[in-house]
This record gives structure tokens, C-alpha cells and sequence, in this order.
């Protein structure tokens, strides 16, 4: 009983895992957004630095 | 006037993304673009690119779940009371593994952004005050007196940083050397929005030996500023120098002409033969102001000149 609960288990979890993979794929930001991101937050930094 | 002294610069490296250029420190989290090995704060040779800090990161979580299926398949099969339930649970638990593999695989570029993303968002603060001590260092060298040293540091930090601050502190290190073809120079990045005379100086002096450098924004930068341009001591020789510079494309005659037709009577001789040539060899300027201005130029100067006869003929 306990090896069919662990089996449940296991698939409950890889299914969870494979769906999780597969939005993070969608909302993955691209090396683009990325660059953008880090000149932004160090623009910002920039700006406060002048104020 | 300042003396400017003759420097060799280091050429240089070009990354894919800004971000490349980035290192962070496994013990302290403090971020540089200086440096290869050793932290300029904690003084350890423990400086990685973030790439392969998200990298080394996500493995550790990768490894998680995958431990996390061995040993509830581990379990199961300590737990299994008949040869059935072995079989069941061990094709089960090897495909359900095989499974979450290959999605891991599959997912592991987007999985490494995101654990990119979290990083620069989580460190903001961290990489702000990084960026601001690379920034002090190269300072503290130019008070140093290593001047090259501090340009070289100040164009690595301006991959990623982007203000008129760092950029008026590399044009005036840049204004204080004497420039070179053989240099590894950039313009783009420099440029303003608004008017600087140390920069239009060393768009000038670019102009003179780099023209390749002079692309549109340059071209645009300059005929926004024009009249502050013209009211500078060479200002007029300098835009001459960049419309020089404008003559090298086809491209930038058809997007600029009124810059060129402005100063095409100043251009010097193998300058004005460019255009001529081009301008006759262009449909798209074949009527237009560019057109009557540089015939009207070509009529007065040049017309018994042996160098525009030539090409005429050799085109006859």
C-alpha cells in the first residue's frame, strides 16, 4: 500500500514540477529584458545620486 | 590649453549582453565590472561571472527535486511488499525521473533568465553600491595620476552605466590624450542629450580620424546643436569635419543633405570629389538642394579641375 501511495505521489510531484517548467518557460524575460533591467535599476541609482 | 599625452589603451572586449561584463563575489555578494579574480571589498579571489552564480544556483535546485524523486522512489521500494509492487513502482518511479529530466533540460535556458532576473532584483542595492565603488576606485586611481588606467576603468563601468556624469568623465580623459586611428575608441555611447563642448571637441577630432565612428545619432546630435556648435572657437571646423565624415555613405547624403549642403563649400578637395561622385551617381539626390548646391560648387571651383575631369571621363 505504502509503495502505491509513494508511486502517487511521485507522479503528483513530477506533475507539478513539469507544469511549473513549462509556465516558467513562457515567462522567462529575454537577455534583452534582462539588460534592460540591470541599466535601469543602475540608472535609477544614477538619478538619485543628482538629486 | 592642456597638453595632451601620447597612451596606449587596452582594447576593448565587447560582450553579447551588458550584463556579461558583470562579476559577483561568492563571499561578500558584492558586484564589479573590475577585476578578474579577486574582490576589490573582501580582498578573495572568489569573483564569478553572474551567469554561473545563477547557474551554479539553479543546479542546486534542479538537484532538489530530483533527490526529493529518488528518495520517495527509494522509499516506496524499501516499503514494497511483493514482487508486483517492485516492478509497478520501479518502471513508474525510472520514467517519472526520465520525465522530470528531460523537462529540466528542456527548461533549464528560461529556468537560468528567471534565477537572473530574481538575482539582479533581490541584489539592486548590492549592484548599485558595486557600480558606485568601481566608479570611486577609477576616481581615486586618475588622482593617482594613472590616466589611462582610469579611462579604461570608467568605459568598463559605463557598459552599464548609463549617465551624462561618467560619460563627461570619460570625453574629458579621452580629451586629454592624443588620439589615434590605431585606437580602440567608441562614440556612440558618449553621446548626450544635451550640448557639450568637450564632446562636440572629440566628435571633431574623431572626425578627422575616425569617420567610421560618426554614425546618425552623431549626425543628429550635431544638427541639434548646431548654433550652440557654430558659436565654439573651431565649432565650424568641426562641423565641416563631420560633414566629411557624412560624405563616407550614401545613406547619410539621402538622410542628411541640408547638413552637407550647408557646409559642402568648405570641404576640402578629395571630400567634395566624394560627393560629387556620389551625388551624380544618385538618383534619389539627383534634383534635389544637395544636387544644385554641389553642381553650383563643382561650376565654381572645380569645373577645369584634372581630378573631376577624370572620373567624368572615365564614366563617358
Amino acid at each position: 500500500m505504502v509503495t502505491y501511495v509513494c508511486l502517487g505521489l511521485l507522479f503528483l510531484f513530477v506533475s507539478i514540477n513539469v507544469i511549473r517548467y513549462r509556465s516558467k518557460q513562457k515567462q522567462a524575460p529575454s537577455p534583452e529584458q534582462l539588460s534592460k533591467l540591470v541599466l535601469s535599476i543602475l540608472k535609477s541609482s544614477g538619478q538619485r545620486d543628482r538629486e | 590649453m592642456i597638453k595632451k599625452q601620447p597612451v596606449l589603451l587596452a582594447p576593448y572586449i565587447k560582450t553579447r549582453f551588458p550584463y556579461d561584463k558583470l562579476k559577483i563575489c561568492r563571499s561578500c555578494n558584492h558586484f564589479t565590472v573590475l577585476g578578474e579574480e579577486k574582490c576589490p571589498i573582501c580582498g578573495k579571489s572568489a569573483l564569478q561571472q553572474v551567469e554561473k552564480r545563477a547557474a551554479s544556483k539553479l543546479r542546486r535546485s534542479l538537484w532538489g527535486s530530483r533527490t526529493i524523486v529518488l528518495l520517495l522512489l527509494a522509499f516506496g521500494l524499501i516499503m514494497s511488499q511483493s514482487t508486483m509492487q517492485t516492478i509497478w513502482l520501479a518502471l513508474g518511479g525510472t520514467s517519472l525521473l526520465a520525465l522530470l529530466w528531460t523537462m529540466q533540460r528542456r527548461s533549464t535556458p528560461a529556468l537560468l533568465q528567471i534565477e537572473l532576473d530574481k538575482l539582479f532584483r533581490k541584489e539592486a542595492y548590492s549592484l548599485i553600491t558595486g557600480l558606485a565603488h568601481d566608479r570611486e576606485m577609477a576616481i581615486s586611481v586618475f588622482h593617482g595620476g594613472n590616466k589611462t588606467l582610469a579611462y579604461e576603468m570608467l568605459r568598463e563601468i559605463g557598459a552599464l552605466v548609463h549617465t551624462d556624469q561618467l560619460r563627461i568623465e570619460q570625453i574629458l580623459l579621452l580629451q586629454s590624450f592624443v588620439l589615434r586611428k590605431d585606437m580602440d575608441l567608441m562614440l556612440d555611447p558618449l553621446l548626450m542629450d544635451q550640448f557639450d563642448p568637450d564632446l562636440v571637441e572629440y566628435i571633431g577630432e574623431l572626425a578627422k580620424i575616425r569617420r567610421d565612428l560618426l554614425k546618425e545619432n552623431t549626425f543628429r546630435y550635431v544638427l541639434l546643436h548646431e548654433s550652440h556648435i557654430l558659436k565654439m572657437e573651431h565649432g565650424e571646423s568641426i562641423l565641416v569635419n563631420v560633414t566629411s565624415a557624412a560624405v563616407r555613405l550614401k545613406r547619410y547624403m539621402v538622410l542628411y543633405p541640408y547638413l552637407i549642403v550647408r557646409y559642402a563649400r568648405k570641404l576640402p578637395k578629395d571630400r567634395f570629389l566624394r560627393l560629387y561622385r556620389m551625388v551624380q551617381s544618385n538618383a534619389q539626390t539627383s534634383n534635389g538642394p544637395l544636387y544644385e548646391e554641389v553642381m553650383a560648387i563643382y561650376n565654381e571651383k572645380y569645373k577645369f579641375d584634372e581630378d573631376f575631369q577624370l572620373g567624368k571621363r572615365n564614366r563617358d
